[in-house]
């Protein structure tokens, strides 16, 4: 056995998934084959692995999307691994591109952190977008009524 | 997290699967080979991406099942340095937590990584956060989110019973590969507090 590339390229999470799901339907399909054991590690792999990612943003995106985003994000200036965390994590709040994005603050304006939060919602949306909203309406509510108090 | 990393090996096709085409055959070789193992240096791996090259193969004499080249590429969990991951609080103690992606166990977070202000709890048995005067508990199975700031490949040997104690466990050895992250910082620790 011999390595030839440790690390040809950086895969994002949602190719994993497809990867997965795909070895997963191909185990359904030969299941019941006769005298056939499917290997151990492999499952256990392979149903961890699914499990986990299913849980991430990625179980909701698709590659029409991803390649929305990154041609979105193009202008600013990133690093792959900025924009492959970026499309992994898919950060919802200004605080998580500050993690994400190395010296933020002498790169980007929070104007800029807004418009690129914007953007990736725009290009990821999910389902559960409008709940945060409204999580965030019901706080404002909540103030309002203190202080009428 | 994830990167492919392009092997070269020789793996074998037995007779039952001849039937099969030869390249699902050699991906179900592959899976079988290195799903789920730790490659010293390289990382976690997880799952053949695709084959790039495959020889003709040959059959030694005495021998009933083909020998075939193959060059592919595997995808491998390797996270990068400073890469900001999530996972869930495994266990605690006073050392530090451990945190799980379920996939992958090995992810420690010592002491002096927790956020400012932070220290164990020895009655409930997990940290706590002191912030601004509120007690932010860190309870086992929530969710953090954590910053890799280094990894340890160790090469290891499989454990091996003591002479003469036959019915010995083996002692726990230390992981092949794991993971030396930090939730100290704007952002990161429970998903809930930012």
């Amino acid at each position: 056995m011999e390595v030839l590339n440790r690390q040809e390229a950086l895969v994002c999470n949602y190719e994993v998934l497809m990867v997965l799901q795909e070895e997963d339907q191909r185990h359904k399909r030969i299941k019941s084959t006769p005298y056939f054991k499917y290997p151990e590690n492999v499952n256990t792999l392979k149903f961890e692995a699914l499990h986990y990612l299913n849980d991430t943003a990625c179980a909701t995106q698709s590659a029409e999307q991803i390649a929305t985003l990154k041609g979105r994000l193009v202008d600013y200036d990133l690093t792959k691994a900025e924009v492959l965390q970026i499309i992994n994590l898919r950060p919802k709040k200004a605080v998580e591109l500050h993690l994400i994005i190395e010296e933020c603050e002498e790169r980007f304006g929070m104007d800029d952190l807004e418009v690129m939060l914007e953007e990736i919602k725009s290009a990821l949306p999910r389902a559960d977008d409008d709940e945060d909203e409204n999580e965030g309406e019901d706080e404002a509510n909540d103030e309002d009524g203190g202080d009428m108090d | 997290m994830f990167v492919l990393a392009v092997l070269r090996d020789t793996l074998k096709i037995v007779p039952s699967e001849f039937t099969k085409s030869r390249e699902e055959a050699l991906k179900y070789e592959i899976n079988r080979k290195y799903a789920n193992r730790v490659l010293h240096d390289i990382g976690l791996c997880m799952m053949v991406h695709d084959i790039l090259e495959i020889d003709e193969g040959y059959v030694q004499h005495s021998e009933g099942w083909i020998w075939v080249k193959v060059i592919f590429r595997l995808i491998v969990f390797r996270p990068f340095k400073d890469e900001i991951l999530v996972g869930r609080i495994r266990s605690a103690s006073p050392e530090g937590i451990q945190v799980s992606m379920g996939f992958f166990d090995d992810i420690t977070i010592s002491a002096d990584q927790m956020p400012v202000g932070s220290e164990y709890n020895g009655t409930e048995g997990v940290w706590v956060w002191r912030y601004e005067g509120n007690e932010l508990f860190m309870d086992l199975d929530e969710q953090v989110r954590f910053q890799v700031l280094d990894s340890a490949f160790l090469d290891v040997n499989p454990p091996r019973p003591k002479i003469g104690d036959v019915d010995s466990v083996p002692a726990s050895h230390p992981p092949p590969y794991s993971l030396i992250c930090t939730i100290a910082g704007d952002g990161l620790g429970l998903l809930t507090w930012w």
